[in-house]
């Protein structure tokens, strides 16, 4: 080797200089490699492809999709563009996540706390949901949920499971609540609400003075005129579900399809988050809830104001792999029949026959989603970490 | 020194993988990896019986298994050489582009678009789209269907088409519940979350015929122009592989209109008409021209039947399906099938 050894000779061992210089040389010629084989990959696939006749573009994405989607939350159209099919996909699978998220947090905290009672049939039917939904494939459980759904709901009328819940074969029917406002109303007034609060719980320098509750109170009558000016033209109402035969003719329907997905995800996401409060909770020493008994909390009161604010830390980074899941079980929905962005891509694919661009656009929307998801929940992480020696 | 040599060893290992993997030669036809590798890589369907199905011992039967299986015993002269791939709706073209698959013969319209994906080579069965409906709804006409639920194949299948050109034709309006698999739609539809289901017209009467549990509470409605034009295709820019499947398809519906069948090949290899001896291995260079085996046309015949033989067997009326051939016939029966000369 050329290199100019610095050191004197006999030397045991070769001095810090030359081991860096090594290290690069071996680390220039790695990426070299990498550049190489990148390289040879990039080609071939181009060979490859135009010796298969298939072009590479996203030109697709602007042409009409011409295809019906069942279940969708934004309105939508065939005629509509392939982008726009797309993008009701991506808020389907975010719907699903978001409502399973929520849903299987609150379960899963509940679930958790409940493998730790001292009451062993609490705990024994904690476990056996833990143990149960742990141990067996995700898909399994919808599948099996799903044909349950069949088998148990009645095909030929609707049976009341409550006053005003309908069930049948075609689904589950609750009350409708009707509002004048519609969603972009809502969302603008939940802004605006969120906004005002926020201005009162840190009020600017010049509002410093003035009483906090007079500050709520102004935001409160804000907000309340603006849903009134946007709500004026509408009316508000309840539509109670009504069947004719099995079909769920009126109220707001969740259809079989939907409601396995949510209901069987959310069983399942809640026995490992159960999991991972539990071992959260486990994690605080023993001393703190003694010392929190002594000062006289009663039980729920120990939880809630010093085991669960120090478990928080312990479950952020393994909660965040959770969230992770869930957004990509819900491709799971292809088995139960609802529509998701991964069913709408399959569609797309098939229509238009752009496989490869198809598949790196499925990979990069679950990329964009699952890295917010896990970016977002770090820098949650990150804030509420202990700090230094304290 | 360590870490350096750690650095390199990865690297020669990542260089090794890469080399493994070798670039498939693209410019190579599919005859020839056919003939290398000793069998034909079809597709499967997801199980509709008479058109592609695995029988109790896992054999594949059908219609459309059954062109697959024409092309072995021309190219490799055994029939039985074939692998099949269930796919579904979704999965089917992307399997062809990338060779996965070396043809397509599993219920696909031919249509522009999927012809400029893939090459779509002739038509082997003209279809139709039907809707399942329980005879207790009393609809009689796709009219009848507003405001009901239809279980149906997403993936962008052709009946989706016909099923919204109903929709625009009786001003109505249908709720869809979309399933991955056809045969999954099917079974939601008798357990009853569906007033409908709907699919191909032969699929639908298969479906009806061996799956129902009481065929005669169903009825079947036909929507749409009528007519599904079912065809094979092979990946596209591939001319040798489009001349044998093209002619090999055409071999059988020559062979239903000049009286060839499995029965009496041997003798119309022999004593036939002039024509008949010449394609069945009298004349090599028909085989020649295909780059295949003089006895090829032959081969196809006895070891799997003309047109009318192999529709007879899986759909015909010594099957639960008998559907009736209506535009299958050859024209000379009222149909649409007919063969090219062999000039």
């Amino acid at each position: 080797m050329a290199l100019t050894v610095s050191g004197p000779p006999g030397l045991a061992r070769p001095s810090r200089g030359v081991v860096r210089r090594v290290d690069l040389l071996a680390q220039a010629a790695a990426i070299a490699v990498v550049l190489v084989v990148l390289g040879v990959i990039l080609a071939t696939t181009r060979y490859n492809l135009s010796a298969r006749g298939i072009q590479l573009g996203l030109d697709f994405l602007v042409e009409r999709a011409g295809f019906t989607v069942a279940e969708t939350l934004l309105p939508y159209d065939p005629g509509d563009s392939v982008l726009r099919a797309m993008w009701v996909g991506v808020t389907n699978s975010l719907f699903v996540s978001i409502v399973v998220g929520v849903a299987s947090t609150i379960l899963g905290v509940l679930v958790g706390v409940c493998r730790l009672s001292p009451n062993p049939m609490v705990a024994g039917l904690a476990r056996v949901w833990v143990e149960g939904v742990r141990n067996t494939p995700p898909v399994l459980l919808l599948i099996f949920l799903y044909s349950l759904w069949w088998q148990v709901a009645p095909s030929d009328h609707a049976v009341a499971l409550a006053p005003g819940v309908l069930a049948s074969i075609r689904g589950l029917a609750v009350p409708k609540v009707t509002t004048p406002w519609s969603g972009m109303d809502l969302l603008l007034l939940a802004v605006l609400a969120g906004g005002l609060a926020w201005l009162v719980a840190r009020p600017p320098r010049a509002a410093r003075a003035m009483p906090r509750p007079f500050l709520a109170g102004a935001a409160i009558a804000v907000t309340a005129l603006a849903a009134l000016m946007l709500g004026l033209d509408g009316r508000a109402g309840i539509i109670l579900p009504r069947a004719e035969g099995a079909t769920l003719a009126s109220g707001a329907v969740l259809t079989p399809e939907l409601f396995t997905i949510l209901f069987g995800l959310t069983l399942y996401t809640t026995g490992f988050i159960a999991e991972v409060v539990r071992g959260g909770i486990e994690a605080v020493p023993k001393g703190q809830w003694e010392a929190a008994r002594a000062l006289g909390l009663g039980e729920a009161s120990v939880l809630r104001l010093v085991v669960l604010p120090q478990m928080l830390r312990v479950v952020i980074p393994p909660m965040t792999s959770q969230y992770v899941n869930i957004v990509k079980n819900s491709t799971l929905a292809l088995a139960v029949g609802y529509t998701d962005f991964l069913t709408i891509m399959g569609t797309i694919i098939n229509k238009t026959g752009h496989a490869i661009e198809g598949t790196v656009l499925i990979v990069v929307v679950y990329l964009c989603i699952n890295l917010t998801i896990s970016t977002a929940l770090n820098l949650y992480n990150a804030r509420i970490a202990m700090r230094g020696g304290r | 020194m360590r870490r350096a040599a750690t650095t390199l060893l990865a690297t020669l290992l990542v260089a090794a993988m890469a080399g493994c993997s070798p670039p498939t030669a693209g410019g190579q036809s599919a005859v020839d990896k056919i003939k290398a590798r000793g069998q034909v890589n079809c597709s499967g369907s997801q199980g509709i019986p008479g058109l592609s199905r695995p029988d109790e011992k896992g054999v594949w039967r059908g219609f459309d298994s059954d062109i697959c299986r024409a092309f072995a015993a021309a190219v490799l002269g055994d029939a039985t050489k074939v692998q099949f791939t269930p796919l579904n709706a979704a999965q089917r073209l992307p399997a062809v582009q990338t060779g996965e698959i070396d043809v397509l013969s599993r219920t696909s319209t031919i249509t522009f678009t999927r012809d400029m994906s893939i090459r779509f080579v002739t038509v082997t069965l003209y279809d139709s789209d039907a809707v399942i409906v329980r005879k207790s709804l009393g609809v009689t006409s796709p009219a009848g269907l507003n405001g009901k639920t239809v279980c149906m194949q997403g993936g962008g299948s052709l009946v989706e088409t016909a099923l919204s050109e109903a929709e625009a034709e009786y001003r109505m309006k249908v709720t869809r519940v979309y399933f991955d698999s056809t045969i999954t739609a099917r079974d939601t539809y008798f357990a009853g979350r569906c007033d409908a289901y709907i699919t191909d017209g032969l699929a639908a009467r298969s479906q009806l015929a061996t799956v129902a549990k009481k065929p005669e509470d169903h009825a079947l409605i036909f929507v749409g122009s009528g007519v599904e034009p079912n065809g094979i295709a092979i990946p596209r820019g591939d001319d040798r592989w489009y001349d044998v499947t093209r002619w090999t398809v055409n071999l059988l519906i020559w062979a239903e209109l000049n009286g060839v069948t499995q029965a009496n090949v041997d003798e119309m290899a022999k004593s036939g008409p002039e024509q008949v001896r010449r394609l069945l291995g009298g004349d090599p260079a028909y085989g020649k021209a295909l780059g295949l085996d003089p006895r090829w046309a032959y081969n196809v015949i006895k070891q799997v039947g003309n047109y009318k033989e192999i529709w007879n067997r899986n759909l015909g009326d010594d099957t639960p399906i008998k559907a009736d051939r209506r535009l299958n016939r050859l024209y000379t029966e009222g149909g649409l099938m007919f063969p090219f000369p062999w000039d």
